[in-house]
């Protein structure tokens, strides 16, 4: 075993900074501003909310949805948990999402076309990543509801 | 299968899809077959499969250093984001040392079967990381020369335990992978110069940790280190890194270049160069 490993490997060095970072980006600038503020996440929200239309592997859960609302709800909601001036009064995560047994796939298909409406809106890589970040630890209160 | 061979800029194919898991999350494939970085496993397994879906890939890999030359291909399966599956095949050129020693071969093949599972944990959600056990069953084909290196088998089995988490925020919203491992082995230079050595005879508790960071949605930049086991008293063998830069253009290709420092190998020091590979997932 012998070891031509330098003194400071990067893999601590790494983790160190991962335990320190962070929510708010490179300027301090709050994860609501850099998804482009109301505007910017309004554009999003509803990007989201066609694609899932469009993507057969979860169009059929929205089929029988008010959009407007889903969009209202979702655009206080991402507003609210990216530090933007919101408030969010619609149901808990395993309410709204009772009876339609969201499997892991699923889940997945929806965060793929959401990250597909936050390129297509032009919210660049690290925003998109912070915002992705405040919504998967929701998971577990919106699969198998 | 053609488009994933030969669909460098082509988009997803109606009708093909791969799994729902997120791109990148099936990493590419590691020098004996499992998925992971290039020279070390991940715990994640291959293709994009999710529960109650399947997905694998195929891949081909060529590494170059100053004396040494290796090429590996091979594919995989993967059930329900669960199990893995893998065979391999290796292939290095010795050349140099053939004709600097007299050897009676100037390459040596090995065979990989894999086996990989998800024992807990996801890579992305909840709080614990996503930890696999994996075994990789190894077969020299070419014994002749690592018979005569001092190696006593040529076939034997690497145990591995690996965790690995992908913090999506990482560092200013760019995610961070970290993967950490071990591995029991006696495999000489990956198996390729056999298994257990005159110097030792038993497996080694070998340490193996990546990390890597997404540039962008497609691209990874990482790290790699993998300690090696140091059997043969002909050649002492070093630990191995690398830095790779791993592209994946859409859920159905990733191309991966890395700069390779595999330090002494079989009494030639200083081997670095490049490795290169093509990987299609399906
Ligand atoms: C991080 C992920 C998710 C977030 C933050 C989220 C958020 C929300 C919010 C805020 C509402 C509105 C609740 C209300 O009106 O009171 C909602 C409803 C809904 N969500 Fe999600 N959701 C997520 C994932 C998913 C997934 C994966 C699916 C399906 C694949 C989905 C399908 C729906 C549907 C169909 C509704 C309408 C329910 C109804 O009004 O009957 N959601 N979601």
């Amino acid at each position: 075993m012998r070891s031509s490993m330098l003194p400071c490997t990067p893999l601590p060095v790494l983790l160190l900074v991962v335990a320190c970072a962070a929510t708010p980006g490179p300027g301090g600038r709050s994860l609501y501003e850099d998804l482009g503020g109301q505007p910017g996440v309004e554009r999003l929200v509803t990007a989201t909310v066609r694609l899932a239309h469009s993507d057969k592997r979860i169009s059929f859960l929205f089929e029988k949805m008010n959009d407007a609302e889903l969009i209202r709800q979702l655009q206080d909601q991402i507003c609210y948990l990216s530090g933007g001036p919101c408030e969010y009064k619609g149901r808990s995560m395993s309410e709204a999402h009772s009876g339609m047994d969201i499997n892991e796939a699923e889940f997945d298909a929806f965060v793929e076309r959401l990250t597909d409406a936050m390129v297509g809106t032009g919210i660049p890589h690290s925003a998109r990543n912070r915002l992705l970040s405040l919504l998967a630890p929701m998971r577990e209160e919106i699969i198998h509801q | 299968m053609g488009v994933v061979l030969f669909g460098i800029a082509l988009p997803p194919v109606q009708g093909f899809d791969t799994g729902s898991r997120l791109l990148a999350t099936g990493g590419i494939t590691q020098i004996e077959g499992a998925a992971g970085g290039g020279l070390v496993p991940w715990a994640v397994l291959s293709g994009y499969g999710q529960k109650d879906e399947w997905g694998g890939d195929l891949f081909v890999t060529y590494a170059r250093t100053d004396d040494y030359a290796l090429g590996a291909a091979g594919v995989s399966v993967a059930f329900g984001n669960r199990v893995e599956f893998s065979l391999s095949t290796q292939l290095l050129d010795i050349d140099d040392l053939a004709d600097d020693l007299g050897l009676p071969d100037d390459t040596l093949r090995q065979e990989i079967v894999g086996v990989k599972a998800r024992l807990l944990g996801d890579l992305i959600y909840g709080v614990v990381p996503q930890f696999s056990a994996g075994l990789q069953y190894k077969h020299n084909a070419d014994f002749d020369v690592p018979a005569l290196t001092g190696a006593r088998d040529d076939d034997d089995i690497d145990f591995y335990l690996n965790a690995s988490r992908l913090w999506l925020s990482g560092i200013y919203g760019y995610p961070v992978l970290v993967n950490v491992g071990l591995r029991f082995s006696r495999a000489n230079q990956l198996g390729l110069l056999g298994f257990g050595g005159d110097k030792d005879g038993s497996r080694d508790t070998l340490f193996e940790a990546s990390a890597g960071i997404l540039l962008r949605r497609d691209l990874l930049l990482g790290y790699e280190y993998r300690q090696k086991p140091d059997n043969l008293s002909f050649a002492a063998e070093d630990d191995w890194q690398d830095a790779f830069l791993a592209w994946f253009p859409n859920k159905y290709l990733s191309l991966t270049g890395a700069w390779i420092d595999l330090g002494s190998v079989a009494g030639k020091s200083g081997q670095d160069g490049f490795y290169f590979s093509v990987e299609g997932t399906y």
